[in-house]
């Protein structure tokens, strides 16, 4: 058996950085890769995509050259490295198990082979391995897991197997010039998005589209067949009704991938949470809990390129003993620098000891933590963010103390905040404005922490969760139930808190049932209905951080309507009669329940008299605007259909409208035309590998240029509201076409075709860089198109 | 739900028109020239100018509209004025004219203006009126969506009529292939006024009685040559097939090419009404913009001259 010093698994930029390093120094190694080639994930990049190098300021330390450029040229580069270096490769090897320990490790490969070793790196990244369709024949040459460009085949039979996007998607584009099949296990295609759904069985029924789907089937075996026929394999297929053979050119199997999970687990990682983001602890070494097991790049929560490089680098030297200063750094002391005269090394601990809640990180999750993060000096009196503001990243305090002003109407009545407390995180959970107003005390140093970091630890680490969790509940009930109630008051009814979690459409509780507890909404929100005349009328909209279910605890008597998630919401449960003392015993809350209670019950009243008002909210709601904050409506009593809000939007943004006047819904006269929404946790926000969306203290979602065009963003809108195009720089000019008539108007699209120029997101960032607010609303000239809150909306067709 | 161009920020520009006009009146009264109210004494020329003002800001409006990224006042706004101050413009340029007209370019200019004016009129009628009416004919649907319905249904009204017979085959692909959805310029004005084929009739005819009703005062008759079909014949005819020897099957098929056809000409001519609906939006605006550049040039010519010949 080979016996090697390292043994890398996984040829991403980690596992690479550490061989080619390795070959460098002579380190005795091997890197075993499972796909036939370097690096998968950035080979299945789409062909031609600028592949980025970010952050810039981090200094490349590794052998492996890099710099931001097209795909193919970042492969070619690296590939040559390893030649030159003559780095140990070993392509298409799959590593079935590690056993053993440090200095005698045993790794067993599918092909029946095993190599030992004395420590092993995994960079095997998040993606996982393709899943095969596990039946005899499924390696042969015409069956493929991934379909770079579906124009380029024509002609030719092709079974398409799965019933996930990637397979519809796939089908749909392969039917154009081919004959298409695609095999689906079950007898639907729910698993898919909306769209999707709608498309592929729209193509099913269609006689036109040469596509057909067998149900409630799976694969058996797949054989090649000899020259005699016209086609190049045949596929068996169990159907409900037997077994059947289809003659076929190629086979393309979109079957997701396996997280890489239970494999990291099998090796005897353990995991941080149960939470599908998580990822396994690691040491400032990169040392996993088995010692002599280091992991790197992505799955160590690593995801950019350079830094996976660099711990490739990093991650030999510390295996052969040697203590090297981490690429980062240099940039921890420029974060530092606000505070003179400290070392990188002496501020970490003192952020570290100041921070109670973030003990439980590791080295590495906690340098990570801080090179996402900011430190800020502020001056006494310096704001630090304004209520209604639509940020969302939170802050620490590691010295000095901030003010909180938590009561509109009283400026004075103000919350102190200290050392190691931290704020900021109702934004952060509920996606909503910001709720005070923050100011500095003396003295006063802060971390600010962005929202991807946050949720990244959140998911990653419980007691950070908690933490969180705990601190949000009680500032929640203080800031919309109970203002100015200390938190010792509280503390009963706190403790009695349990969140739970709809999906949209869930029922909180229904009408007649009997009250005994109160809902608080900590993100998302929720209809309130009854039945009027036989028909479900919807009479509120209730955004998060508001309550529900006081009416009848209040009334002592049973639910006078029913509540229902309007999109996916998380809400906080209290118990009722603790909810009730608190109430006999505190005045000032009292009177102000009652005062909710009664406005309340006068709209719902006044709702219940013009159940169409109820129609256009339950419409609205139905088109998910529950988790809007800001929604382009069209009046089409108004609507003169000139599209001059598209030409508008093309016009001010790079000649690509980001809006469709004519798609989208109409009820009574509300048309919701496909456009952004600025949704409070935003779908798009989910998966940026780049994190270039954000959004502005106003609450604008929009995406800024660090887009290196991967598509995730406009996959996740579940609205449809993001495309991939390219922004011209030209304009056309009003004067010449005014004068002459030639070229385009002023606001025609028009398509680039540079094929150098990347495609890159695009979608409404709601005019932020223009003066006056959205060019599609000042560009109607009717008055029909109107952007606003969904809340602000509701309000004015309930007062109509 | 949202306030409208004519109502914009509670009518300041109807009321801005509505005062222009009163002062206009009133000066037009209280002065008393010599030689009688024309445009060439003080208060002419004071209206005159005030008018041609009017004209070229009113004609700025196509260039701001244009102006996409410009925060002078919204569109709206900008319509709103357009409308109100045109509107203004019967009576001031009236005054100016001290009611002198004549055979020269003066009342040429005139005459565009108010033509100009007449065709923003009916522009204002359309805006009002036809979206609408146009949410009404969509029911929410698109017009792409439309056009797939109605291919549909015609691939199945054919089926059923092959079915049924040859005859009956050849009547249905000819009443589809005389199926007109848009058109030209005046085929899309009047589009709601398309001919029902003979067929299309009698399958309204059909579907709006009962059918044991609608065969029974007709005798069949199976010798007639679909191309020569009066509306009587091809409900003759039909009756015909109904209540043929094969009851059973026949009567069924007819029924669901009735009901196809029935309901492909109600999709045609919703089609046809919404075609119709937003080229009336449309059409307007072929007069009002090459009649206001027509103004334009008049005007500066009745200018220069006035000023040439003083």
């Amino acid at each position: 058996m080979a016996k090697f010093k390292v043994v890398i698994v996984g040829s991403g930029p980690g596992g690479l950085g550490a061989a080619c390093h390795a070959a460098e120094l002579d380190v005795s190694h091997v890197l075993l890769e499972s796909a036939p080639h370097l690096s998968n994930t950035v080979y299945l990049y789409q062909k031609g995509k600028h592949v980025m190098a970010e952050p810039g300021v981090l200094p490349l330390r590794s052998p492996v050259p890099f710099q931001a450029g097209k795909r193919e040229e970042v492969l070619h580069g690296w590939a040559k490295s390893a030649q030159d270096l003559s780095a140990n490769l070993k392509l298409s090897t799959e590593v079935k198990s590690i056993t053993g320990q440090k200095g005698a490790f045993k790794l067993e490969l599918t092909k029946g082979e095993a190599v030992e070793a004395e420590a092993v790196v995994l960079g095997i990244g998040m993606q996982g391995n393709l899943r095969k369709m596990g039946v005899p024949g499924d390696d042969l040459p015409m069956v493929q897991y991934q379909l770079d460009d579906p124009d380029e085949y024509h002609g030719e039979t092709i079974l398409v197997i799965g019933a996930g996007d990637a397979a519809i998607e796939n089908a749909i584009a392969l039917s154009n010039q081919n004959q298409v099949i695609i095999v689906n296990r079950k007898d639907e295609f729910s698993r898919a998005k909306d769209g999707n759904n709608q498309a592929i069985l729209a193509a099913i029924e269609s006689d036109k589209v040469n596509l057909d789907c067998l149900y409630k089937t799976t694969p058996d075996n797949v054989v090649e067949i000899g020259d005699e026929s016209k086609h190049a394999a045949a596929i068996t297929l169990n159907t409900a009704e037997g077994t059947t053979r289809i003659e076929c050119d190629r086979i393309i199997a979109r079957l997701g991938a396996i997280p890489p999970r239970k494999f990291v687990e099998s090796c005897g990682v353990q995991f941080s949470s149960d939470d599908p983001t998580a990822i396994p602890a690691v040491s400032g070494t990169y040392e996993s809990n088995v010692p002599g097991l280091y992991i790197v790049g992505a799955l160590a929560g690593y995801p950019l390129i350079k830094q996976a490089l660099n711990q490739g680098y990093e991650v030999i030297e510390y295996i052969l003993g040697n203590d090297v200063e981490p690429a980062d750094t240099p940039l921890l002391r420029e974060k530092f620098k606000v505070v003179p005269d400290r070392s990188v090394d002496s501020m970490l601990d003192f952020i570290k000891n100041r921070l109670r809640y973030l003990r439980s990180l590791t080295a590495l999750q906690f340098r990570e933590f801080i090179l996402d993060s900011v430190l800020h000096a502020p001056l006494p009196g310096e704001v630090i963010f304004e209520r209604n503001d639509y940020t969302n990243t939170v802050f620490s305090v590691l010295e000095g103390q901030v003010y909180i002003d938590v009561n509109p109407e009283d400026p004075t009545s103000l919350v102190t905040l200290g050392r190691s407390e931290f704020f900021g995180e109702m934004g952060l959970i509920s996606g909503r404005r910001r709720t005070a107003t923050v100011t500095a005390g003396e003295n006063c140093l802060l971390v600010e922490t962005p929202r991807r970091s946050m949720l990244k630890l959140i998911a990653s680490v419980p007691q950070v969760q908690r933490a969180i969790d705990e601190t949000f509940l009680m500032r929640a009930i203080q800031a919309n139930i109970a203002p100015g109630v200390e938190a010792e008051k509280l503390k009963e009814l706190v403790e009695t808190a349990e969140v739970m979690k709809f999906r949209p459409g869930d029922v909180l509780f229904n009408e007649g049932e009997d009250g005994d507890c109160l809902y608080l909404i900590r993100s998302g929100s929720v209809t309130v209905s009854r039945i009027i005349d036989g028909k479900d009328v919807v009479l509120a909209y209730v955004p998060a951080g508001q309550y529900v279910g006081e009416m009848a605890l209040i009334s002592d008597a049973p639910r006078s309507a029913t509540v229902r998630a309007a999109v996916a919401a998380d809400v906080i449960k209290l118990d009722g009669k603790m909810f009730m003392d608190l109430l006999a015993r505190e005045e000032f809350v009292r009177n102000k329940v009652q005062q909710v209670y009664e406005t309340r019950l006068a709209k719902e009243m006044a709702m219940a008299a013009h159940p169409e008002a109820g129609g256009i909210i339950s419409f609205l709601m139905q088109q998910g605007l529950g988790e809007a904050t800001d929604v382009l409506l069209i009046d089409e009593s108004l609507c003169i259909r000139c599209d001059f809000c598209e030409r508008a939007c093309a016009a001010t943004h790079g000649n690509v409208s980001r809006l469709d006047r004519e798609a989208g819904p109409t009820f009574a006269n509300v048309h919701v035309p496909t456009s952004c929404r600025h949704c409070e946790h935003p779908h798009c926000m989910k998966d940026c590998p780049s994190d270039a969306i954000h959004r502005t203290p106003n609450g604008e979602v929009f995406i800024d240029d660090k887009c290196i065009g991967c598509g995730n963003c406009e996959k996740n809108c579940p609205y449809g509201v993001i495309q991939m195009g390219i922004e011209s720089p030209k304009s056309p000019s009003l004067v010449s076409w005014l004068l002459t008539g030639a070229g385009p108007e002023p606001g025609d699209e028009f398509k680039v075709t540079d094929k150098d120029k990347a495609k890159r997101a695009v979608k409404c960032d709601m005019c932020v860089d223009l003066k006056g607010g959205p060019a599609c609303v000042r560009a109607c000239p009717t008055g029909a198109a109107v952007r606003v809150s969904p809340q602000d909306f509701i309000e004015r067709v309930q007062s109509d | 739900m949202q306030e409208s161009f004519l109502a914009h920020k509670q009518y300041r520009y109807l009321n801005l028109g509505l005062l222009t006009i009163f002062a206009s009146i009133v000066a037009y009264a209280w002065h008393d020239p010599v030689d009688g109210p024309n445009g060439g004494t003080w208060l002419g020329y004071t209206l005159g100018g005030y008018a041609a003002f009017l004209i070229l800001l009113l004609m700025w409006f196509g260039i701001r509209k244009r102006q996409f990224s410009s925060s002078l006042g919204t569109l709206r706004g900008w319509l709103s004025a357009h409308v109100y101050l045109g509107l203004s413009l019967i009576i001031i340029g009236t005054l100016h004219t001290g009611f002198q007209f004549g055979w020269n370019v003066h009342t040429l200019a005139y005459a565009l203006m108010l033509l100009v004016i007449a065709s923003g009129i009916y522009g204002i009628v359309v805006y009002a009126r036809n979206p609408t009416l146009l949410t009404i004919v969509r029911a929410n649907t698109s017009p792409e969506f439309m056009c797939r319905q109605i291919a549909e249904l015609e691939e199945q009204a054919l089926e059923v009529a092959a079915a049924i017979d040859d005859n009956m085959r050849q009547m249905v692909s000819d009443s589809i292939k005389n199926t007109r959805i848009g058109g030209g310029f005046w085929q899309q004005l009047f589009a709601d006024r398309q001919q029902s084929s003979h067929l299309e009739k009698s399958a309204e005819t059909y579907l709006s009685k009962q059918e044991d009703e609608f065969s029974l005062d007709l005798s069949p008759t199976d010798s007639l040559r679909p191309g020569q079909l009066d509306l009587d014949s091809t409900a003759v005819y039909m009756a015909g097939q109904m209540s043929k020897t094969e009851p059973g099957k026949q009567v069924l098929n007819m029924r669901q090419l009735m009901d196809f056809i029935g309901q492909r000409r109600s999709l045609v001519r919703r089609l046809n009404k919404d075609v119709q609906l937003r080229a009336r939006m449309q059409v307007w605006l072929f007069f009002h913009v090459p009649l206001s550049f027509g103004l334009l040039a008049a005007l500066i010519t009745h200018v220069i001259a006035v000023f040439f010949y003083w």
